[in-house]
Parts: structure tokens; sequence; C-alpha cells
């Protein structure tokens, strides 16, 4: 390993251990302080911190290398990914926020009035917080894997990254709670965005033209490096889904055909608003008006951010197969006849080219970072769901202070466990073949359950009266188990793609109509007109921005 | 006891973030006390309500406002998709610059059009709060007195 590689990493690490250090000396250690910060996050670091939660391997290596591999319709993962955040600010963020709970199950408890919505709600938000956290891990993996071949014992350089991804990731958050993993986020979002406009300004000073590379790129066929049974490896023409011509670069069809396109957007677009990682970031706004907000400065940032990872994984189909021979070799052993085996290894590629050694470790800085702060919200999440929604609620109601914040950290550490354990049995090589990007491919399994399952429940709950109970606890369970069963039939082979991977243009609106369907049929929420009010109006916004008021003329003084 | 707001953000955080509020999760139950209110996370506001006809008419502008801007999103980002699919034209490269109509519209132009959705919406449903919701609150108590060190009986969660 170089010194010079291992230093960029280890400066990152050094100040993420500071920030949490920081934030644990601030800590009121409640369980409120450790989940959400005491609600007190302003709306620029919510807003960074959020992005940086969101934007994960999948958007930081996957978004450019299903790009690199599938042109246009790569273009459309990040497309999907960003557009989630319309109907998060228009229907979720602000009455989410109002109602003032600690985590989407607690939500959905207190407005159907109940518990069983709360379990069914975290056994769900448990599903996506693992199919979430899965990739996570095996991006880590492969960063390390390319950063050195440091090995622990008994296992790989790829299993060894998994284990420093998750494990290190857990210490931090056990410690730091919401508040340090916050302004982790927050820096490392910034990071990241420094690195990709540091890629894209290195591009261009190179005389790097987007719109003649893409031209280039569109006119010959795409390909892809394909790896037969015995292990040899050949290059192959990728077809078009839509006509079954060779594909091209800037056309739709390398990977979707036509109702395929849809069910891509429509599963990330609905996905977003049922993550609940992101969602509880929402609780950590002062005010429902924050909430709203902040939504908006995280449209502004993530189209930023994607707007360059769509840039940097077209350059890297354009400038690789020309480059080379300047790579001392680096670049010729991930390539076969100038196309990469794995695509995650796009952005890398780049980040070597233009900054040697030196360049490949702050992209791979970058991409640990992006692991980090995304495996961060989701073990967050885990702890809220596993130390509020279960320990408190109903295992021990009586819990302590105490009791209850180590129930949330020991599971922090369980689910990190959990999520390692099943990256160590991935082959990301093998299924690369398969997916546009195997990272954004497991994230978008990840959005459909949850698009087909939280997403109806929440916007019906939020927005119609007349949802009741039964008809949200039907919603969940059908969404959940349907989409369960489209995706794990997609490995199988068993139906159209567009279908089984990408669920939720069938399932979302058959879950939606079930829940109304059933709710008419069942007995309404009692006092709903109070939720409504508590929902929708707006007095705790007036109150604690009087409090703010009165706060600031106290310091003044 | 603690004053001042963003003291749980960065420095520099505290600096950029516009329209923040909300003192230190430490000085809160003071703070609430000493503004007139209670519990602030268990919405028992003492001075300040939203009456159930006020929320109801809100909530029908909000409504209509999330649907409209919604069906906006929705038209023009299925438009891109079908141009993108449909129409030969739109991934020909015939802009100035090497690039089509529908790569560039993926790859630079949704987002914002993303950001300029967000951004009218929420304009409009924060001047709908303002003007729907809390006209029928009290005037607001005036500069707080001296924080009592005994609160009057209600411990906030």
């Amino acid at each position: 390993m170089d010194p010079a590689q291992l230093s960029v990493l280890a400066g990152a690490l050094v100040a993420s251990v500071a920030i949490v250090v920081l934030a644990r000396l601030r800590s009121t250690r409640t369980a409120v302080d450790f989940q959400l910060a005491g609600r007190q996050m302003g709306v620029v670091t919510n807003a960074c911190a959020i992005c940086g939660d969101y934007v994960s391997a999948a958007s930081f290596l996957g978004v450019a290398a299903a790009v690199y591999s599938a042109g246009l319709d790569g273009a459309w993962y990040a497309t999907g990914f960003a557009a989630g955040f319309v109907p998060v600010l228009l229907f979720i963020a602000t009455p989410l926020r109002r109602f003032g709970d600690r985590s989407l199950p607690d939500f959905l408890s207190r407005r159907f009035r109940s518990e069983r919505v709360r379990l069914v709600a975290v056994i769900v938000v448990e599903l996506i917080i693992l199919a979430y956290l899965l990739p996570q891990a095996v991006a880590g993996g492969l960063a390390w894997q390319l950063l050195s071949d440091v090995a622990l014992p008994g296992t790989s350089p790829y299993g060894t990254g998994i284990v420093i991804a998750t494990v290190l990731t857990s210490v931090l958050v056990m410690v730091g709670g919401m508040r340090g993993t916050t302004w982790n986020q927050a820096l490392q979002f910034i990071v990241l965005l420094a690195v990709l406009a540091w890629l894209v300004v290195a591009l261009l000073s190179s005389g790097f033209s987007y719109g003649g590379a893409l031209a280039e790129v569109s006119e010959n066929e795409l390909t892809t490096v394909v790896t037969a049974a015995d292990g040899s490896e050949r290059i192959e023409q990728v077809l078009s889904q839509l006509d079954g011509e060779p594909a091209r670069f800037g056309e739709p069809g390398a990977r979707y055909g036509a109702v395929g396109h849809f069910a891509l957007v429509v599963t990330l677009v609905a996905g977003t608003a049922g993550l609940p990682h992101v969602m509880n970031r929402f609780f950590t706004s002062p005010t429902g008006r924050a909430a709203r907000m902040t939504t908006v400065w995280v449209l502004g940032l993530v189209g930023l951010f994607y707007t360059l990872a769509v840039m940097l994984g077209t350059a890297a189909r354009s400038v690789i197969p020309d480059r080379i021979g300047d790579d001392d070799g680096w670049l010729a052993e991930l390539t076969v006849d100038g196309v990469l085996r794995v695509p995650e290894h796009a952005l890398l590629s780049i980040g070597h080219l233009f900054g040697g050694s030196l360049g490949l470790s702050v992209v791979i800085t970058g991409a640990i970072l992006a692991i980090m702060s995304t495996t961060g919200g989701l073990l967050l999440a885990a702890s809220a769901s596993w130390g509020h929604d279960i320990y408190e609620r109903h295992l021990n109601p009586r819990a302590t202070r105490s009791e209850a914040l180590r129930a949330g950290q020991l599971a922090v550490l369980a689910v990190a466990v959990g999520a390692a354990l099943l990256a160590g049995l991935l082959d990301p090589v093998a299924a690369s073949a398969s997916t546009p990007s195997v990272i954004a491919s497991l994230v978008t399994a990840a959005f459909g359950v949850a698009g087909c399952s939280l997403t109806p429940a929440l916007v019906l709950g939020i927005w119609w009266k007349r949802t009741t109970a039964a008809g949200a606890l039907t919603g969940l369970i059908l969404g959940a188990a349907a989409s369960l069963v489209a995706i794990l039939a997609s490995t199988a082979g068993a139906g159209p793609d567009w279908l089984l991977q990408t669920p939720t243009l069938v399932i979302g609106p058959i879950v939606s109509a079930v829940i109304i369907v059933v709710s008419l049929l069942t007995r309404p929420v009692e006092d709903v007109d109070e939720i409504w009010v508590r929902m929708h109006g707006s007095a705790h916004d007036r109150a604690a921005e009087r409090i703010a008021r009165v706060t600031l003329e106290a310091g003044l003084r | 006891m603690e004053v001042g707001p963003h003291t749980g953000d960065l420095p520099f955080a505290a600096a950029l973030d516009a329209g923040s509020t909300g003192p230190t999760a430490t000085s809160m139950p003071a703070l609430t006390r000493a503004a007139g209110l209670d519990d602030l996370d268990g919405y028992s506001s003492f001075h300040d309500v939203d009456t159930s006809a006020e929320v109801d008419a809100a909530f029908r502008s909000q409504r209509r406002i999330a649907v409209a801007y919604f069906m906006l999103f929705v038209v023009v980002l299925a438009g891109v998709a079908v141009g993108t699919v449909a129409s030969g034209w739109a991934t020909s490269q015939g802009l100035p610059g090497g690039f089509s109509p529908s790569f560039l519209m993926t790859a630079v132009g949704l987002y914002l059009f993303f950001v300029a959705v967000g951004l009218a919406a929420a304009s409009l449903a924060n001047a709908v709060d303002d003007r729907m919701l809390g006209a029928d609150s009290l005037p607001n108590p005036g500069p707080p007195g001296p924080v009592p060190l005994e609160p009057p009986g209600h411990a906030p969660s």
C-alpha cells in the first residue's frame, strides 16, 4: 500500500472520528438526541446530510458505472434518483415533520392509532434497510480491493473492505448518534461533490469535450465484457431491448425496453418517499416549514451531483480506450480490449488517469465516505426501529434512558454485521454481466420494496382522512410481500425484467387501490380531526419560531 | 442556561443556514415555558392554536397545490421519457456541442426543472400557511421575563 494513498483515507477517517467525538461532547445522551439530534438541524446542514445519506455508493460509483455500461439508459438511473425528492417535497416532508415522531413506524402507528401497524412497518423498514445496506457493503469491498491487497486473516481484500466499511461505521454511529452522523454526512457529501468537481475540472483542462465525447461514443456500438464458464473473457455487443439491433451509447434500449424505462423511473420516484433513513432526517428539522425548504436545497444539491456523475460516466467510456497505454499497466489489468470488466471502476479509472495513485486514492476515499455516510443513516434508522419502536414501545416500556440507548446501539451493531455477512457471499464480477451496475441494481430493489409498501401507506395516510389502520396494514403487507416475490423471481428469470426488477409500476397502484377499498370497508380512525390539525396545521411551527425569537432576544441582551 | 440558535450546527453551516430556527435541546424546556408554551413535541401550544376549520381549508389549498405541481412534474418527466424512447429526432446529436435533445434533458435539463418545481411549490405552500393559518392566534406575549427555576408542573419529553 502506497503511504500517500493511505494518508488520504486516514485523514478522512481521522476527521470523521473527530466529528463524532465533538458530537458526543455536545450530546445530552437522551434517545431523542441519539436518534434525532434534538430536532435542531438547520436547513442547509440537514440538506447536505440528506444528500450524504442518499448519495451512496450506488450514486457515487454506481451512476457513473450505469452510464458507462448502458449510456442513456444509465443516465435515467440518476434522473430517477433525483426526481424522487419532488414527491417528497410535495406530499411528505412538511406533514411528516409536523406530526413530530421519531421514525416512519412511529408516525404510521400514531397516525392510525395502531401498534400492529407499527410492528409491520418495522419489519418492512428493516427489510429495506438490509437491502440498501448490502450494496454499500459490496461497494466497500470493491473500493478496498482497489486501494490495497491487504486482507484480514481468513478473508480476501474484498471481504476485508466489507468489514472495514460496515464495522467502522457502526462504531462511529454508536458513539456519535444522529448529531455526529449528521455532521459527518454533511461534510462527506461536500467532499464527494468536491471530488466529482475536481475530476470534471481535470477532464475539461485536458481538452475534454462533453458533447464531442458523447457523439464519439454514440457512433460505435456499445460493448461489454462477458466471462465464460471456463473463465475466459470476450467482448460482446450489447443489443438494444427496443429493436434487437446493436445498442448505442446515446440512444435508449441498452438495458431497458419501452415499458422497462417507465418502470425504472416510477420505481425510483416512488421509492424515495419510503426510504426510512432519508425520511427520518426530516424528523430532525425544527419545523415543518424547515423540512420543506430543506427538500428544495436537496433537489439542487443532488441535481448538481448527478449532473457531474453522468458526465464522468460518459467520459470514462470515451477516454479509457485511448489512454490505456498511458497508465503504466494499471488500466490494462482492469480492461479487456479497452472495456472495463467491472463498470464500478469507471470513476476510479478517471481518478487514476488524471491524478495517478493519489488521484485514485482520493476517489476511493470519496467512495468509502459515500458508503459510510449512507451506512450511518441506515444504521441509525435501524436503531430507531429497534430501540424505540420495538424495545421502548413493546419489550421494555419502562426502559431507562440508558437502556433505550443501549438497545439502539446494539441494533446498530447487529444490522451492520448481518449486512457484512450477506455481502461476503456476493461475487460482484459475475453479477455485473447481467446488470448495468450491480450496486445500483441492489439499491433499486430497496426502492421497489419501499415504493410498493411504505409510500402508498404514507401518502394516503397524510392526504386522505378516511385511510384506516386496517387499510394501511393490508397495504404494507401486500406491498412488501408482492415486491419481494417479484424481485426474487427476477433473479430466477421467471418473467419480464421490467415487471419483476422494478415492480412499482404495477404493484404500487394495486396496493394503493387495496388500501382505499379496505379503508372504506373498515372503521375510521378516531379523532382524525385532531390528527389533521397536528399534521396540516402550523401552530407547532409558529411556536418553534417564537421560541427562536425569544432565544435570539435573550442571547442578544 | 445555553442561549443562541444554531448551537447544534457546525459554525460554517450556521453561517450558511437561512430560515432555520430552534434553540439547543438543553435550553428548550426553560425557553418553552418562558414563551408560554407547554411540551412543544406533544403539540399543546398555550397561546397559539389552529382551528379545525382553518386547517381543513388550508389542507384543501395545499392539496390542490401539491396535486397541480405533481401533475406538471409527471407530464414533463413522462414527456421526456416518451420522447427519448419513441422519437429518433430526440436522440440524434442535433444540438450545438454534439448533444441530443434527449441526452441534454436527461443529463442536465430535468434537474433544473426539478429545482424550479420545488421552489415554486414550496413558495406557494409557505404563502398558504402564512395566509390561512394562525389568524385566530392570540397576540405574542411579549419579551420573556425571568425564567422560573421550577416548571409549572409539566416536564417536556
